[in-house]
């Protein structure tokens, strides 16, 4: 109830810009951080019988004491009673197998008949730790290859116990992207032989997403030194709804709460998209150093312990951006190994663009966008309606997977395996 | 092991004595530590005033009892919850529930008294008969439809509302982030509870099993939060950090 009035005050300039498609976010950044809405949600099960396995270890690996906890990587399933198609879901930039679009998506394709697999991003730190061949997230060739061997193990555990008629894929945001990488793959290994493939709003050229999703954190005010007066005002913002309010627990409901009271401008939304974003890189970025001892963040003669202080790695984490990441780290460590000769090709590798023709000959691939998603730049939404044709759904509005829930995206997601 | 207290310092004992408590990181044989490509120093200016600092300066312990209760959850109680929500349907789970939250509301009103605050002190009294009648010794909630707010106090927040700045960071074993002002808070919480022993704990053994078990099982199945699940290295800080904003806008509350 609290979210819907909360919807309800903040869709105030919101235009219906399409008849069949009722969404009520015309903001790119206000859909992206508030996502569907109760009142245009996809009617889908609370709850399907997902079970949460490890794999076993990554073998031959050393880990580090300071990351001992990622040991093992884990992955989520559910079953159908008897034969049904199975499909694998890829999350998103720093997303476990378990987060909430992957657990949405899997309840609406378990709902809809289909074994389902949740899958962790190579970007996640635990995959980097237990599943990354190269420990240094990004290549996608190379990520696409972990996938693929994660998938292999999975079905190996679970197979036995399962009748599947046909292998499908999908995937959201840079899960979008690997998917893409992972159905090129099986077209040589031959493993799954993938029936459909879909992406749900992928990053099309990722050196042009994590640009802009950097960008997004010179909308606090001041500048990034300024972050913990714009920490604070969110906290305070929210904390003035707390205090007057008689009922409310400290939740999520808070947050919808303060922004009814309040609503944020565009800069404060796309500034809080830009921190969600880097504390998945900053996540990332100090993992992937601990792994191969570059001395990128960690001094690399220093040895952390399980009981190491990191406060001050973790500030120095959240000033790297995905670009310095590509730039000081990514690139000085592929460039012995890659095709690529300079940066700007090694770039261009890392996009849809790069393997256009195969997305053009493979129909059984398919995208679903939206014409305002944030992480692309102009051009990108053509590059994808050219490419896919026939096989593009974009959805006038909805920011970056704001509307993943909603009504008609859930069911043309859903439709596309049938 | 009737009271908490007990259980808790024998706890207490086993993870002091089996915990390495440095923080500091061990270097190799006497070097001083490499420059990393980012070094703090050259990334910040100096006065930078960051939100992840927190007053922690036994941070090496509270990082053992994190892990600690990263492993109880994984090997008791997540497994016990388990069998918990298998054994009994939710509408009893609701009722166990409902009957702690009721039972929480004795030591609101008692802080919200200490804190010389009427208004919610009468809610949280008449939130306490009405369900404690009407709601069938608590396991109903009655208050909440016929609109009288839940509110929710404790010493630890009576004693922030009087000053008392919150103190070094603490690790609870089982209970979780505290700091030392809140830990001796639940303190005497407790002891004001077991004093006024509504549930007369003190006359049957079972009774006091029961009671314990219960209120475990419902604090750790009404908790959302997982150890190591956020997947970051900084998990730790993060939660830290967390902690003290919840804490800080309850007591300004």
């Amino acid at each position: 109830m609290i979210r819907f009035a909360a919807v309800l005050l903040l869709a105030t300039s919101a235009l219906a810009s399409a008849e069949a498609y009722e969404y009520p976010y015309d903001n790119p950044y206000a859909a992206t951080v508030l996502g569907t809405p109760d009142s245009v949600k996809a009617d889908v099960p609370e709850k399907i019988p997902l079970k949460v396995r490890k794999l076993p270890r990554f073998e031959g690996r050393q880990i580090p004491d300071a990351l001992w906890y990622g040991a093992q990587l884990d992955y989520s399933y559910a079953k159908q009673k008897g034969p049904a198609p199975l499909i694998f879901v890829i999350a998103g930039t720093g997303a476990a197998h378990n987060s909430e679009k992957n657990q949405f998506l899997m309840r609406a394709f378990y709902e809809a008949g289909f074994h389902v697999v949740g899958i962790t991003s190579p970007t996640y730190p635990t995959f980097v730790i237990a599943a990354s061949t190269t420990m240094v997230p990004g290549e996608q060739r190379g990520d696409a290859a972990d996938i693929y061997n994660v998938m292999e193990k999975i079905w190996a555990e679970i197979g036995p116990g399962m009748e599947v008629t046909s292998f499908n894929l999908t995937g959201y945001s840079l899960g979008g992207t690997n998917a893409a990488f992972v159905a090129l793959l099986d077209e040589e290994r031959k493993v799954f032989n993938f029936r459909r493939v879909l992406l749900l709003n992928p990053s099309v050229n990722i050196y042009n997403s994590i640009s802009k999703l950097d960008r997004y954190l010179e909308n606090i005010p001041g500048g990034v030194d300024n972050f913990n007066k714009f920490f604070r005002k969110i906290v305070d913002q929210i904390g003035s709804v707390y205090k007057k309010s008689t009922n409310v627990s400290f939740s999520p409901d808070l947050v919808f709460e303060a922004f009814k009271d309040n609503p944020p401008r565009d800069e404060e939304l796309a500034a809080l998209i830009g921190v969600s974003f880097r504390l998945s890189s900053s996540a990332l970025v100090f993992t992937s150093d601990v792994m191969t001892n570059y001395g990128f963040i960690k001094p690399a003669n220093v040895v952390l312990t399980r009981n190491t202080a990191l406060e001050d790695y973790a500030q120095v984490s959240l000033r790297v951006g995905f670009t310095d990441y590509f730039h000081e780290y990514a690139w000085p460590y592929f460039q012995k190994t890659s095709t690529a000769k300079t940066r700007e090709e090694f770039a261009t590798l890392q996009s849809l663009t790069s393997i256009q023709d195969y997305l053009i000959s493979a129909r059984k691939i398919g995208v679903v966008d939206n014409r305002d998603d944030i992480i692309l730049v102009p051009g990108e939404i053509d590059f994808l309606t050219n490419t896919f044709d026939t096989r593009a759904k974009i959805f006038p509005v909805g920011g970056h997977l704001g509307n993943l829930e909603q009504r008609e995206t859930a069911a043309y997601i859903v439709d596309y395996f049938k | 092991m009737k009271h908490p207290t007990t259980a808790a310092s024998f706890l207490m004992l086993v993870v002091l004595f089996s915990a390495g408590c440095s923080t500091a990181p061990s270097k190799e044989s006497g070097q001083p530590p490499d420059d990393p490509y980012y070094e703090r120093g050259r990334m910040m200016i100096d006065d930078t005033d960051a939100p992840l600092e927190i007053n922690d300066p036994w941070e090496g312990f509270n990082r053992t009892i994190f892990r600690f209760n990263s492993y109880a959850d994984r090997w008791v109680l997540n497994p016990a919850v388990s069998v918990y929500r298998f054994v009994f349907p939710g509408f009893v789970r609701t009722g166990v529930s409902n009957f702690f939250t009721n039972l929480d509301n004795l030591q609101t009103v008692i802080n919200e008294i200490l804190q010389l605050r009427p208004v919610p002190a009468l809610h949280t009294t008449g939130r306490l008969i009405v369900n404690t009648t009407v709601g069938i010794g608590g396991l109903f909630d009655v208050a909440t439809p016929i609109g009288i707010p839940q509110h929710y106090e404790d010493f630890g927040q009576t004693l922030g509302r009087y000053g008392v700045s919150d103190g070094p960071f603490l690790m609870l074993p089982l209970l979780g982030p505290s700091f030392v002002r809140d830990a001796a808070g639940r303190g005497v919480d407790s002891v004001i509870f077991s004093a006024i022993d509504p549930l007369q704990l003190d006359e049957s053994d079972a009774r006091t099993y029961t009671y314990w078990t219960l209120l475990i099982l419902n604090a750790r199945s009404t908790t959302s939060f997982q150890y190591y699940q956020t997947g970051s290295p900084f998990e730790y800080e993060l939660v830290r950090l967390l902690w003290a904003t919840k804490r800080q806008l309850e007591v300004e509350k």
